[in-house]
């Protein structure tokens, strides 16, 4: 409870800050008997993971906060071992799948790996009763996080486990966008979107803060942090802080994260010049990126934003058209930098002939 | 008696009438052959037993006898001058009288074997450097001094030999390098110049050939049979040829057949007086067991016979240990023209009409494969064909290899484009060469490069090389198929893009082929991936040769990536639980934590004594303690490059800052991590400090079964704050009052001390401060002990003596402290931790 972040959640349905009628729902929702399957989604620090907390200390009381973490481990069946951290207290279990994402070693069981967890673990979760006689509710919950980055295989496992365990289990899935959460899993969810927060509710949210810390936040650079933030509350916080850590005054700019000033510098580049020896330079960059665990959708994503910024207008939905493209054959592949050279490629083509025929 | 013309034969029955048997004529069954035919044509119906007279193959039978004989004849004749003189010229390929085609047994290859030293097609100079090593062996095999001195002494008896062993001072007078290994592609004749060079210096050549046996152990025996015996029918030394050595297995740890090898060799080692002794008895072995008392003895054999080893690629990861003390030569394909003039005698000899153009096409084709080239005659022989000619060879698309290729040869004919000179007499040569067949060239050349792709069957690491590759080469309109010169709304143009953009259209479509591959265990897709490699010669193909770079960015990435993997799971593994459920997704810790919370841990501090602090600044300094606590970080001692002892953050988290190395000035960033060697050293004691303190509360805790979550010191502190800001003084007061504490109990101060406080400042050896502070100010008697204390540390020592009254009252000895290895395992004297608190 170190971070500002972290240190200022709120931990009840009572003190969340903005969304009023979603806390109303919810509020209702835990107190009635039937709890559903819940599939949270919204923007990243939108506050889902807030909302879920929240609503857990509603169904099971304070004492949900109470946690632990275990190490788990798994053996594939091709004998490799997975390890994996578990949070949990005696009411719910929490699990990040950290490995379904899109960085595939060539020749690793894909896919098999998370379904093997998700049967594994949410079934032994499930068969067994809540042994707490005091517990408010016969069921426990369990959290997925990330749940769009479950492979499909584990998805499928996951649906009949939600049906069939109903008495002793829920599951609460945590993810950005429902589109890679298949049908089937939808369908026994109740949806539950939580808006990214405007800005003049950043804003208050920032100004709260700053009076819980003892401190005052002039108006304009909470919205200043408000509008870099994207509507992202966990990184305005993270500004916040670190702003005041820095002691800067508060009339100066926000900077921003170490990758997205790389990135838009990278974007600068590419926009610059069109040879195939700045592509060589490219590619560097882009290597520099994916090594640091930055993911590559979210390199072609920056990147195209941060160049369409740039360009002339008539060539924007060509742009963004191959930037669909390049991130749909991404996903398909297993080497990123091919398809985020290719991209590149391709913008320094277009850009290229555009300026040829500006010229003529 | 009937009387009917026929002849009949009589006999009397038990009644005695007589009985005229009639003589049939008796019906030969023969085979209806060409023969036959004429025979009954012909008025002469003889009776016969065989299909031919006896006479005939009598006849027949003695030819062949007197054939044979000749031949033997011939061969002794052969082996007996070969023993006795060297320059006599002999050809070995005319002596095979046999003409007619159809009773052919014999292949060519053995056929035509050269059976003389100078009967040998290849490169003079390795044959006669192979001789060379040969013959040293023969002072120490033969007992004759060496004739011939290659450093070009006077060879006058003595003087010469002394000269020799004073510059291989081995007491065996073996040569340098005991051990031979022939390397070079398949059918250059590696294993033809073993034998005959063998055979030529008077061995009796013992092949051991790893095809058969490749494990190690049966290998071993067959090689220390063949050393250490000696052959009953001739009375010459062994001579080892070890064929096909890559193939031999490197399993076995020491007890390998490499490892064999290599203490066969080096069995000299440190021997000396014995050497002597051993000299005497290697009459019947070519070993000698030195009769030492070791227990080892059996194993401490001594290599007196030669060994020759024939691999094909002296790279081989198993030939690591042999490389080095084996005399290595390299094989290479004899010039075509030599070797195409060898095959047209071959071919004359055989009665098959071709021409040296033919030929120098077959050469090239096989890359001066003798074996090949003269197998691929053969089969034309055996067709029926009596003109070899190229057509022939084009038709019938033989005589080609699956070769292997190196990845850098494979690289540079994908980037290079058929020149000139290889068009005129090379592959194209075969097709037909012409203006015309241009296409044709390429698409066959295309089809060449695919077979050589799926050949050396590391595609990936192909591909890989191209990538890296291309964007080097000299590209030609890059961007767009010649926009500039077409209209530029040309829809075709567009559709396919630029050379680039085809090539990384053609990556991404290999990178989904391989994905389904692997996903889907569709290895029915692996056969398209050539294909994908190909192209990259149609687009960037260019005529001078290239530059190429072996492919290390996919390494290097990957390497870089799983030390960052490896900061970012440790840091994860750190988290309290609290922290654990914001921060464990590896995608959210990247993206958004890592440099606004680097900006967090580095905030502006003054480098002072951790008493001088303003309030304020400890207030800053309690929540970077424990911010870093809770997220388990601290401070780690390093020694640098340089000798100065540096503090890195563990996990190592500013490691995952992008693009550190290159910060561009305009771009607004975090001032990321700039305080101070002494601020991190403080902050890191104040971090493990507080790490103890919380461990010994919450173990506290536990063992009284409190509720609630655990009150950290500097929680309180802060919540004073909030509470009233009245009580602001006291409160930081108290909270200086609560990191000042521990300092003066438990004698621990942190290398900066405020000079106020001090009295004496000496320096020890080293020039490291030494802080005494006496309380009572008297006698520095420790001082010394002191000095030993940090000697070995390397880190300024600072001793607070406690006043004597104080130890005098409690009667306990003087703690001291090993100031840097953490505060609890380097107590002398058996503490509780709490006492500290």
């Amino acid at each position: 409870m170190s971070l500002w972040v972290d240190r200022h959640r709120p931990t009840s349905l009572d003190r969340l800050d903005y969304h009023p009628d979603l806390t109303h729902q919810l509020k209702k929702m835990s107190n009635s008997s039937d709890f559903p399957h819940m599939l949270v989604y919204g923007p990243s620090g939108a506050g889902k993971k807030t909302r879920i907390m929240a609503v857990l200390k509603e169904l099971y009381g304070p004492s949900v906060e109470k946690l632990k973490i275990d190490m788990r481990t798994f053996t594939t069946p091709s004998n490799r071992k997975i390890e994996i951290n578990i949070v949990s207290s005696n009411y719910h279990m929490e699990i990040t799948p950290r490995f379904g994402d899109n960085e595939i070693p060539v020749f690793s069981d894909v896919g098999s790996q998370d379904r093997l967890v998700i049967q594994e673990l949410i079934k032994e979760v499930a068969q067994t009763q809540q042994v707490d006689s005091s517990a408010k509710r016969a069921f426990k919950v369990v959290i997925l996080n990330e749940a769009d980055s479950l492979s499909k295989d584990a998805q499928h496992a996951l649906r009949r486990t939600m049906e069939k365990y109903m008495n002793n289990l829920r599951v609460i899935l945590c993810t950005n966008s429902t589109s890679r959460i298949i049908g089937p899993i939808r369908s026994r969810c109740l949806l539950v979107r939580v808006a990214a927060p405007s800005a003049d509710e950043i804003t208050t949210v920032l100004t709260k803060v700053g009076i819980k810390e003892d401190f005052s936040i002039p108006h304009e650079f909470a919205l200043k942090i408000a509008e870099k933030s994207n509507g992202n509350l966990r990184r305005a916080l993270l500004m916040l802080e670190s702003a005041k850590v820095k002691q800067m005054s508060f009339a100066s700019q926000i900077p921003l994260t170490d990758w997205e000033n790389y990135i838009s510098e990278t974007a600068r580049a590419i926009v610059a010049e069109q040879t195939p020896k700045k592509l060589q330079e490219i590619r560097g960059r882009l290597y520099e990126l994916l090594t640091h665990c930055i993911a590559p959708e979210i390199i072609l994503k920056t990147l195209l934003f941060d160049i369409v910024k740039l360009v002339d207008v008539t060539i924007v939905p060509e742009i963004i058209r191959i930037a669909a493209d390049y991130e749909q054959s991404m996903r398909q592949g297993t080497k990123p930098i091919f398809h985020l050279e290719a991209f590149v490629a391709k913008f320094m083509a277009i850009y290229k002939r555009f300026l040829f025929e500006l010229m003529n | 008696m009937p009387c009917d013309g026929r002849t009949w034969r009589t006999a009397v029955d038990s009644k005695g009438r007589r009985i005229y048997f009639p003589i049939k004529r008796r019906i030969v069954s023969r085979i209806p052959d060409d023969n036959d035919a004429r025979k009954e044509t012909g008025s002469s119906r003889s009776i016969e037993l065989l299909g031919e007279s006896i006479h005939v193959l009598l006849r027949r039978l003695e030819q062949q006898a007197a054939q044979d004989a000749e031949e033997k004849e011939a061969r002794r004749s052969i082996f007996a001058r070969m023993g006795e003189s060297e320059g006599k010229k002999l050809l070995g390929e005319d002596e095979d009288l046999e003409q007619g085609a159809g009773a052919e047994t014999k292949l060519w290859v053995d056929k035509y074997a050269p059976r003389m030293y100078v009967d040998l097609v290849g490169d003079e100079r390795v044959n006669r450097e192979v001789l060379t090593w040969v013959k040293q062996w023969d002072h120490c095999v033969f007992k004759k001094p060496i004739k011939n001195n290659p450093s070009g002494a006077p060879n006058n008896g003595t003087n010469g030999q002394k000269e020799w062993i004073k510059k291989f001072p081995d007491p065996y007078h073996r040569p340098d390098k005991k051990i031979l290994l022939l390397s070079g592609p398949a059918g250059l004749g590696k294993t033809t110049l073993a034998h005959i060079v063998g055979r030529h210096a008077g061995y009796n050549v013992i092949e051991i050939n790893a095809s058969d046996d490749r494990t190690g152990d049966s290998l071993r025996n067959k090689l220390l049979g063949a050393i250490e015996s000696q052959s009953v029918n001739t009375r010459k030394p062994n001579l080892v040829i070890i064929d096909e050595i890559d193939g031999a297995s490197s399993a076995g740890g020491d007890d390998s057949f490499m490892e064999l090898l290599v203490s066969l060799v080096n069995g000299t080692g440190g021997k000396g007086a014995a050497a002597a002794s051993g000299d005497t008895q290697d009459e019947n072995g070519g070993l000698v067991d030195k009769k030492a008392s070791k227990k080892a003895a059996s194993k401490n054999r001594i290599l007196l016979r030669p060994i020759i080893c024939i691999c094909n690629d002296q790279y081989a990861p198993v030939l690591r240990p042999l490389r080095v003390i084996a005399q290595t030569f390299t094989f290479r394909p004899p010039p075509h023209r030599i070797l195409a003039s060898r095959l047209t005698h071959i071919c004359r000899n055989e009665n098959l009409t071709t021409d040296l153009r033919t030929l120098m096409a077959l050469c090239e084709l096989t890359d001066g494969d003798i074996r090949s080239c003269l197998n691929t005659c053969q089969f034309f022989k055996r067709l029926g064909k009596l003109r070899l000619n190229v057509d022939l060879l084009k038709r019938y698309d033989v005589g080609r290899k699956d070769m292997t290729r190196s990845l850098f040869t494979v690289w540079e004919d994908l980037f290079m484009i058929l020149g000139a000179k290889r068009r005129k007499n090379g592959v194209a040569g075969v097709s037909g060469g012409g203006d015309g067949g241009k296409d044709k060239d390429a698409n066959r050349y295309i089809h060449r490069l695919l077979s050589l792709i799926a050949a050396s069957g590391e595609t990936g690491k192909i591909l890989e090389g191209c990538f890296e590759n291309y964007l080097r080469m000299n590209i030609v309109d890059a961007w767009d198929g010649g926009a500039a010169t077409t209209t530029p709304s040309d829809p075709s143009t567009r559709k396919k893009g630029g050379k680039i953009e085809q090539a990384l259209d053609w990556l991404c479509f290999h990178d989904k082929i391989e994905r389904y591959i692997v996903k889907d265990r569709d290895f029915e897709l692996f056969k398209y991936q050539p294909f994908v490699v190909v192209n990259f010669h149609r687009l960037f193909a260019a005529v001078g040769r290239p530059q190429i770079e072996f492919p290390r960015g996919e390494y290097e990435s990957f390497v870089k990536k799983r030390v960052n993997d490896n900061i970012v799971s440790s840091f994860v593994k750190g988290l309290t639980p609290c922290e654990y459920g914001t921060w464990s997704s590896k995608r959210r810790l990247t993206l958004e934590l890592v440099s606004p919370f680097l900006a967090v841990l580095a905030p502006d501090f003054r480098a002072v004594n951790i008493n001088l602090l303003k309030p304020d600044e400890t207030k800053v300094l309690s929540r970077l303690v424990e911010v870093m606590v809770s997220f388990g970080i601290k401070y780690v001692q390093e020694k640098g490059e340089d000798g100065h002892y540096l503090f890195k953050l563990l996990p190592a988290i500013d490691k995952l800052v992008v693009g550190n190395e290159s910060v561009s000035s305009e771009a607004v960033s975090f001032q990321q991590l700039q305080i101070s060697n002494p601020v991190k050293q403080l902050i890191g004691n104040q971090v493990e400090m507080e790490a103890i303190r919380q461990a010994n509360v919450s173990s506290k805790e536990r063992g009284r079964k409190a509720a609630g979550s655990r009150p950290t010191l500097f929680k309180k502190t802060i919540e004073v704050d909030k509470d009233a800001a009245s009580e602001d003084m006291t409160a930081a007061s108290s909270s200086q009052k609560r990191l000042e504490a521990p300092l003066t109990q438990t004698v621990i101060v942190p290398k900066i001390v405020a000079p106020a406080k001090l009295e004496t400042v000496a320096k020890d050896f080293f020039g490291r401060p030494i802080i005494v502070i006496d309380d009572d100010g008297d006698d520095d008697v420790e001082n010394n002990v002191a000095g030993q204390h940090c000697a070995g540390k390397g880190q300024p020592a600072v001793i607070r003596k406690k006043s004597n009254a104080v130890a005098s009252k409690r009667n306990e000895p003087t703690v001291s402290f090993r100031y840097n290895e953490g505060f609890s395992n380097a107590v002398r004297t058996p503490m509780k931790i709490s006492d500290f608190m």
